[in-house]
């Protein structure tokens, strides 16, 4: 049985539109226009119990709308939704005890106290049987690896710090599902890892179902197994993260900054005219990569060099150990493609597909729009 | 026994203990919370010192020059730890209002909203915990200063013990009004500016400057029936000069006062929760 199903649920927001300047004000005072916004045109879709959900989508597509329906803190204009057999915004309450939210950019601990203070306090807020509660309390301080800052007021936490402490707060009462809104963003790249693998861990350890949003790649990848891409509050994708990886996420993007001048590394292809990477790639480690072919140069100046790595025809670490091979690399970074350039890979799949219909949308029961499929 | 658990009235009870242990718990974090800047609390108190000092210069100089020991039945020693009282009420105020502000409009009242308590609870209790740390504070500052400028009070023991009573409701009070106003954040821009008409109009009418007794007619009666006059006359008046019958009445007052406040708030926040437009999404 689905521990959450979700039936053309819809929320339109009314928004008071205010023309410029002056004159703009007081009309609008004395008139006032109101604009009404479609944040999530009907959407449909059901999560298994123990599932790892990415909930993805660019700025404003719609996702923490989708949470705070599903946490019953939203009304929707129309639709329903059933969240461990609740209907969320009418028995928030209920649910409330069997379910946890955390935001990225909001913060539940008390900014003057030691996150001890706001654990004990939460025991009393979820009706924790107190000796449960200290015995869930050391464990959870025990997996988070937050015993250093139990006792350190949450405002000299630094914001990895915080959200771990954030993650173990909203697990005292053991949750069945978890709803976690951009949980990495703003943190350092360890600190996101470490927040990752404790999702994955959490997952593994309680069998809690995760409801993750976020737009970075990276946490997609790494914690779930399942992906709804949403844009414009319509899904456009509902896939495993496996076919996402394989079909929209292949691209990566590698700046490095290297000792020799980045033009050594490069040749002009006398057919195109355009610079490619001339580097032999050691076929030992990957006998079936001949040439690089997968691999586009985006960006070559001094000793500066910013490659796109299709990783289906040419994985990275050949490339980069082929780079190594003639010169030593001072700094690197690898990023995935920004959520904005997934969408428009989406869309031009579908379109290539024929299956766009007539305002460019992508249908809601997206799974055909897989490529390759 | 297994009867017993599944009965109504153990339900009840035992969720009411939930409750009670619930909020008495936001209480005391919030009065941890308060704590951690007490020194703040501490200068902005100072502040009792030079307004106790300049009103009870001016009403010397007013009993002085009229000729008088007692003004409707205030010595000066009444007048200057009246001033203190009232004074020492007014200054705890915390700002609720731009708190349920801020709330509405970052959307963290998303992490609230999805707990298993009421939000008008949640804030009662941390207003109540932020407001008694200043209340203590200005209390003690206020005291050593009334006790230098015109020694022991005369209160007597009936005053001390209604006066907690009548400063939770008036407290109760101004947290209705306060939170009310925090909530047209969801109709309006700007809340701050209503807020600020009623603090002045407290401070006013309310009888922070001098007993509302001592006002010329048809004011004194004005004042005296406008809810202000619970938050701050009353209470200070309670410790004072206890009267039974005025106790009692304004006890009367600030229930009736409490009652349709009360009922103007869960209706507005009723219709307001209806609107939630969190940001982000």
């Amino acid at each position: 049985m689905s521990i959450i199903e979700v039936e053309a649920l819809a929320k339109t927001f009314k928004t008071r539109e205010r023309a410029a300047g002056l004159s703009g004000s007081l009309h609008s005072f004395i008139a006032p226009r109101y604009r009404q916004r479609e944040a999530v045109k009907p959407i449909s879709f059901s999560l298994e119990p123990g599932e790892l959900l990415a909930f993805i989508g660019p700025n404003g597509a719609g996702k923490s709308t989708t949470i705070k329906m599903l946490t019953g803190i939203l009304y929707p204009t129309s639709g329903k939704a059933s969240v461990l057999g609740l209907t969320p915004w009418q028995q928030r309450r209920k649910l409330s005890f069997r379910i946890a939210s955390v935001y990225g950019q909001k913060s539940q601990l008390w900014y003057h106290l030691p996150p001890q203070d706001t654990f004990d306090l939460l025991a009393r807020i979820y009706e924790l049987d107190m000796a449960e509660y200290r015995k869930r309390r050391s464990f959870l301080v025990e997996v988070f690896d937050i015993e250093d800052y139990m006792r350190t007021p949450a405002r000299k936490l630094s914001l990895g710090e915080r959200m771990r402490c954030e993650l173990a707060a909203a697990l005292l009462h053991k949750p069945s599902v978890i709803f976690l809104d951009e949980p990495t963003i703003g943190l350092d790249v360890i600190a996101k890892q470490r927040i990752r693998d404790l999702i994955g861990h959490l997952q593994v350890e309680e069998g809690v179902t995760v409801f993750l949003t976020s737009h970075d790649a990276g946490d997609i990848e790494q914690v779930c197994r399942r992906a709804i891409v949403i844009n414009h509050g319509e899904i456009i994708l509902d896939a495993p993260v496996a076919k996402l990886k394989r079909d929209y996420l292949k691209v990566k993007t590698v700046d490095l900054l290297l000792e020799e001048p980045a033009h050594t590394l490069l040749k002009t292809d006398s057919n195109t005219g355009k610079q490619r990477l001339s580097v032999q790639l050691p076929t030992s480690i990957h006998e079936e990569i001949q040439d690089t072919e997968g691999v586009q140069v985006l960006k070559a100046k001094g000793h500066g060099l910013k490659l796109a790595i299709d990783t289906s025809r040419t994985p990275l670490e050949p490339v980069i150990a082929a780079v190594m091979q003639h010169c030593h690399i001072l700094d690197m970074t690898i990023a995935d493609p920004p959520m904005e350039e997934i969408i428009a890979t989406i869309y031009g799949q579908a379109s290539r597909d024929g299956n766009v219909n007539g305002n460019d949308h992508v249908p809601v029961d997206a799974e055909p729009l897989t490529a390759g499929e | 026994m297994e009867a017993i658990s599944r009965s109504p009235m153990y339900r009840a009870r035992r969720a009411l203990n939930f409750s009670l242990q619930k909020y008495a718990a936001i209480m005391r974090v919030s009065i941890a919370n308060n704590l951690a800047y007490v020194m703040e609390v501490l200068f902005r108190a100072l502040m009792l010192v030079v307004l106790v000092f300049v009103l009870g210069q001016l009403w010397t100089t007013t009993y002085a020059t009229r000729g008088v020991t007692t003004l409707n039945g205030f010595s000066i020693s009444d007048m200057v730890w009246y001033l203190v009282i009232a004074e020492t009420i007014a200054m705890s105020l915390p700002q609720l209002t731009r708190r349920i502000d801020q709330d509405v409009r970052s959307g963290q009242l998303a992490y609230l909203l999805g707990r298993p308590c009421n939000y008008v609870f949640y804030n009662f209790a941390q207003y109540l915990g932020e407001r008694l740390v200043r209340l203590a504070i200005n209390g003690v500052v206020g005291a050593v200063v009334a006790l230098i400028f015109v020694g022991l009070p005369h209160f007597t023991w009936m005053g001390i013990v209604a006066w907690p009573l009548v400063t939770l409701f008036a407290l109760s009070i101004d947290f209705v009004a306060y939170f009310s106003i925090g909530l047209l954040a969801f109709w309006t821009e700007e809340t701050s500016s209503f807020a600020l008409i009623f603090n002045r109009l407290t401070l006013v009418l309310g009888g922070v400057l001098a007993p509302i007794t001592i006002f010329p007619e048809p004011l004194r009666s004005i004042a005296l029936i406008l809810p202000f006059s619970t938050i701050l006359y009353g209470p200070s008046r309670t410790l004072v000069h206890f009267e039974l019958d005025q106790f009692v009445l304004l006890v009367l007052h600030q229930v009736i006062t409490l009652v349709v406040g009360g009922v103007i708030l869960l209706v507005m926040y009723q219709v307001a929760i209806r609107r939630v437009n969190i940001n982000g999404g």
